[in-house]
């Protein structure tokens, strides 16, 4: 058993950087974020006897996090981060568009949890198939909702410079 | 918009939280509370278990 307990603290010594900026995708509140870091942390611990190496570690974490908060978020309405995407427009002519972890946090949080969790998926390199198969979705679902999202951003961010467009 | 031109902020993101230590204390101490919460929890239903039996025998009995 403390076998075990090192291999888990290790591994999340290793992948804390992921965990907390998928907490930090979800909560806007440092509080919050902690409180997240927390609840996914214990879900990882309750779910790490089970695991038995059948998928890359990353991607279990990925796994685990990101349906501990959809769920987490789902259950408290009132604390998701609501702000909208045209309060978001807002938001990026106050703190300037030279800061691309600024715009980059601005679009996530402007998304609904599950699209939040596909983009996010995308951003670090997941498949479709591979997206549907961490959220337990269909891949024609991750696709149909990747490309609503895509032009959802086209459409509000158009008015952004030149970097942030289509190449 | 393309989403492929936020990959090098993702990545430089999850960069910049990774820089803050994680406490191993902090963890152990999260993963030991909710054995703890798990065995009183369990300890709590044999204990009502116990208790509905009794009032169970002694209701019959009378």
């Amino acid at each position: 058993m403390e076998q075990l307990k090192r291999n888990f603290i290790r591994i999340i010594e290793a992948n804390h950087g992921t965990i907390k900026s998928l907490c930090r995708s979800y909560y806007s509140s440092a509080e919050d974020q902690k409180d997240a870091f927390q609840d996914v942390v214990l879900q990882l611990w309750k779910s790490f006897e089970s695991f038995r190496g059948e998928s890359e570690i990353g991607t279990w974490i990925y796994r685990v996090s990101l349906n501990t908060l959809i769920t987490k978020i789902r259950k408290e309405k009132t604390k998701i981060v609501t702000e909208s995407i045209g309060d978001s427009e807002e938001s990026i002519s106050i703190v300037g568009t030279d800061s691309e972890i600024e715009l980059l946090q601005i679009v996530i949080q402007s998304l609904k949890e599950l699209d939040k969790a596909i983009v996010i998926l995308y951003l670090e390199g997941y498949k479709n198939k591979e997206i549907s198969q961490i959220l337990n979705l269909t891949a024609t679902n991750v696709s149909t909702r990747l490309n609503r999202v895509r032009e959802e951003l086209k459409a509000k961010f158009k008015s952004l410079p030149h970097e942030l467009k289509q190449p | 918009m393309n989403l492929n031109n936020l990959k090098p902020a993702w990545r430089q993101f999850r960069l910049v939280n990774s820089m803050t230590s994680v406490d191993a204390a902090e963890i152990l101490l999260l993963i030991e509370r909710s054995e703890g919460a798990r065995v009183s929890k369990i300890h709590q239903y044999f204990v009502s278990a116990i208790l509905f039996a009794v009032i169970t025998i002694c209701c019959q009995a009378g």
